[in-house]
């Protein structure tokens, strides 16, 4: 009996030693078929990275991460049902997550379905995000817009602008010019001129915003202020052909006492 | 060990010198803790040596799991594609090895480790060899890990027996208790290896032992749960397979599952009746052949697996990815297909190793496959393709291996999910009756008599019809004191009547037979009243209809006749029973059964 005992805890410590080594061996091998995935996905190659997350998910069946990055490879790979599948599966448990809710509306718009797609980008607006939560709800909302004005729904993606307008900080350039940039292809040159006038106020000699806020004051029929932006835009570096041809018109057509009293 | 030698106390222990200081305190420790440990009834012993045997199992299956999974790695490589040169050489190359093995090394691997355990039970009284624990680990490790398609339960189970037979011999516990020691350590094995102790507990019930006897029942659930507390603590608590939550939303649904039931009853025939033809005929091939079985199989698995891999193997993340959805209809068609053919090279070839994994990876794809085609049609079913996968892993146990209370505690203690339980058991209902139907001896005693062993049947136990007392006895027009009469009326008939053994009602309530020395007695004076105290009566047992023929039997004994009394009201005669009654009712149930 005693040699019993023995041999019981003689085996636990045998099993606790395997395991360990076991463990820690699961854990490695899921991280160098994910890294693997990674390369392959960033590569091009998306059945290879297919393979390999899903290999990855064979030793660490939970991590999220893994298994979001394979429904990414599986749409890459134009597995497009397959990838819904495992997304909605994903999302079951963490409605509120922002990346899948996002990936589902990005699937939802491809296949043409406006209700799903804004559904599920407001789910990632509204969403919970890991790293960088208002960049990514800002570039979720301009996403869903540019997809209704692709749909030719320009009411709704007004709606989508004027609450991006309101959330896009005035100092992120960047934002505030797609957002002006998405007013633009609504035809809300007013709302536009609003945005590039705010990204100017951040970054006076922005070309683009220069530019832009010169476009929106000429589509406007405000030629002194848009020669004033295309007249700065240009000193900024902006010589296309669009910017030249916009001056050309002003100068011709629109009388200027200070400009003419000059020549 | 039986209960004298329990209480026997360690000979010349008192007579050793004592030794002293830290060693002399152990020793004297240890002495005193034995003492005391071996006052305890065997009875309880047998409860305490039923969790060892489970923390023992634990930890082998394990040690079991581990290794397969490093065999895997080390010849097929980590990932989901090995190579094609390694995909055809590993499983046949390691095929020839585990032919070796099995028939040179540790003849007692080949076989259901089911059956090996029930043979321990009804045959060799408990003992399994030790040798088979180390053989079953070795070959089952290098075959399921080379790619072959069988799973790690049935080895686990047959290591639990085996383990537990060895410290029960070890312990020289009494024979009675060494018979019923096997199935103890096969509820600890399997539960470990499926992380599923009801399920274990109820298929060593069901399948082995055949029955809830008290004796053994509470030893099989302390073995099963303290080896799933030590396969937890190294593994982890998470369930064999991560299910999606389901919910049917409209009973309609119940018919698509209904389907299913069909579909999985006919994938189990098919796998039921490939066993059956193929698996006769390699065992009547020369001897030698069986050297190269294995490695056969291993070959026409590698030539699968170049194009369909996830066949090799057990195939539990196969099965995980099915559950959440990740192939579509027409793979997991395929890959049920080819596993019910890889799984019967693998088997039929005589490779050690499992049939529950496979039966669960077949149902899955199956499953799966007909969720998947039912979407295509119905777009309102809510069930996903997972829960059909869920469902036809239940449906595919049920059909195969015909446990069909196991096979939906199964589903429902592997998903966690109760809500699952009527699709379950609507499936695994059709599944098992159509399965029935068509393969009329279960796929265990398929195995056992293949093998020129006689196990009992357990399904047959189990729906064998019970002869009651009700089948056979008479209705007492003639035999006993009717309710209208009086005891002196009753038995002045039945001396009228010249009956040998009657019936009678005392005043107490109670039923007494009058034999013929009474009758006698009472003819050598037939003048004057006749009362209970006059009479000679003897006070037989009572029957009530509903006591089956074999109690009936117990209680006749020398009795001529007995009564048959109502449970309700025991004043009141149903019927008499004598023995010639139940030779008779036996007789004649054996005529309605065999109708030639």
């Amino acid at each position: 009996m005693f040699s019993s005992f023995l041999l019981l805890a003689g085996l636990f410590i045998v099993t606790g030693f395997l395991s360990k080594i076991f463990h820690a061996q699961q854990a490695s091998l899921a991280r160098h078929w994910a890294e693997q995935g990674e390369a392959q996905l960033r590569s091009g190659d998306a059945p290879g990275a297919i393979e390999d997350y899903r290999s990855a998910l064979v030793y660490e069946p939970d991590d999220r991460q893994n298994e979001f990055r394979l429904a990414q490879a599986l749409e890459a790979a134009g597995r497009t049902e397959e990838a819904e599948a495992y997304l909605v599966r994903l999302l079951e448990p963490f409605p509120g997550n922002g990346e899948i809710n996002r990936e589902l509306g990005r699937l939802a718009a491809r296949k043409g379905l406006e209700q799903e797609a804004i559904d599920y980008y407001h789910g990632a607006i509204n969403g919970a995000w890991a790293d960088r939560p208002r960049q990514q709800r800002i570039a979720s909302r301009e996403e869903l817009s540019s997809f209704l004005l692709d749909a030719g729904d320009t009411t709704r993606a007004e709606d989508e602008l004027l609450a991006l307008a309101a959330t896009v900080p005035d100092d992120d350039t960047a934002d505030v010019l797609q957002a002006a940039g998405l007013f633009l292809r609504a035809g809300k040159v007013a709302g536009a001129l609003r945005e590039y006038q705010v990204a100017l106020k951040a970054d006076p000699r922005n070309p683009v915003a220069l530019t832009g806020a010169g476009t929106c004051a000429y589509q406007a029929g405000d030629y002194r202020a848009a020669e004033d932006y295309l007249s700065r835009a240009k000193r900024e570096g902006n010589r296309n052909a669009a910017v030249e041809d916009m001056l050309e018109k002003i100068r011709s057509t629109v009388p200027r006492p200070d400009r003419d009293a000059k020549k | 060990m039986s209960e004298a030698s329990l209480a026997t106390p360690a000979a010349g222990s008192s007579a050793q010198a004592e030794p002293h200081g830290l060693r002399g305190a152990f020793r004297k420790f240890w002495s005193a803790w034995l003492s005391a440990f071996r006052t305890i009834p065997e009875t309880q012993f047998f409860l305490l040596l039923a969790i060892v045997i489970g923390l023992f199992s634990g930890l082998v299956v394990v040690c079991f799991r581990i290794c397969i999974a490093w065999n895997s790695i080390l010849l097929l490589g980590s990932g989901m594609h090995p190579s094609v040169l390694r995909t055809l050489l590993v499983p046949s190359t390691c095929g020839i090895l585990v032919g070796i093995l099995a028939l040179r090394v540790f003849p007692l691997v080949r076989g259901s480790g089911v059956n090996q355990t029930k043979a321990a039970v009804y045959i060799y009284d408990g003992y399994v060899p030790f040798s088979t624990v180390i053989g079953k680990f070795v070959t089952c490790a290098l075959a399921i890990g080379s790619g072959q398609s069988l799973g790690p339960e049935d080895p686990a189970l047959q290591m639990g027996a085996g383990i537990a037979s060895k410290l029960g011999r070890g312990l020289h516990l009494s024979q009675e208790k060494l018979r019923l020691i096997a199935p103890v350590g096969a509820a600890a094995g399997l539960a470990a290896a499926f992380n599923a102790p009801v399920s274990a507990v109820l298929f060593v019930i069901e399948e082995v032992i055949g029955n809830w006897s008290g004796g053994v029942l509470g030893a099989v659930v302390l073995a099963a749960v303290s080896s799933v507390v030590v396969m937890r603590r190294f593994m982890g608590s998470e369930a064999l397979f991560r299910i999606p939550p389901f919910e049917v939303q409209h009973p309609a649904e119940l018919l698509a599952f209904a389907v299913l039931g069909v579909v999985g009853g006919g994938a189990s025939l098919v796998l039921l009746k490939f066993i059956a033809w193929v698996r006769p005929r390699l065992m009547a091939l020369p001897t030698w052949t069986r050297y190269l079985q294995p490695a056969g199989a291993g070959l026409l698995i590698g030539i699968i697996g170049i194009w369909l891999p996830q066949v090799m193997g057990a195939g539990y993340p196969i099965i995980d990815q099915a559950l959440h959805d990740q192939y579509t209809w027409k793979m997991l068609l395929l890959l049920g297909a080819f596993k019910i053919l890889a799984t019967g090279f693998s088997f039929t070839s005589g490779t050690p190793g499992g049939m529950f994994a496979p039966t669960l990876f077949i149902g899955a794809m199956v499953g799966g496959a007909v969720g998947g085609i039912e979407h295509h049609f119905f777009h309102g079913l809510t069930g996903t393709v997972g829960a059909f996968a869920l469902v036809g892993m239940g449906t595919l146990f049920a059909g195969f291996l015909r446990i069909p209370i196991t096979s939906v505690f199964m589903v429902i203690e592997v998903s966690g999910n109760y809500s699952a339980i009527l699709p379950v058991m609507i499936s695994n209902g059709i599944a098992y009756l159509i399965s029935r139907h068509y393969q009329s001896v279960p796929l265990f005693d398929m195995l056992s008599r293949q093998d020129g062993v006689v196990l009992p049947s357990v399904e047959e136990q189990r729906e064998r019809v019970n002869l009651r007392a009700e089948d056979a006895m008479r209705i007492p027009a003639e035999d006993a004191q009717r309710m209208d009469e009086t005891f002196e009326q009753s038995v002045r008939r039945a001396i009228a009547t010249k009956k040998r053994n009657f019936l009678v009602r005392m005043a107490s309530g109670e039923w007494a037979i009058i034999e013929p020395a009474a009758f006698e007695q009472l003819a050598a004076s037939p003048t004057g009243p006749i009362s209970e105290e006059k009479v000679d009566t003897r006070r037989p047992p009572t029957l009530y209809p509903d006591q089956t023929l074999e109690e009936a039997l117990h209680a006749i004994q020398e009795w001529p006749i007995l009564p048959v009394v109502n449970r309700a009201d025991l004043h009141r005669l149903e019927g008499v029973l004598a023995l010639e009654d139940v030779l008779a009712a036996y007789r004649k149930s054996n005529s309605e059964s065999s109708p030639s």
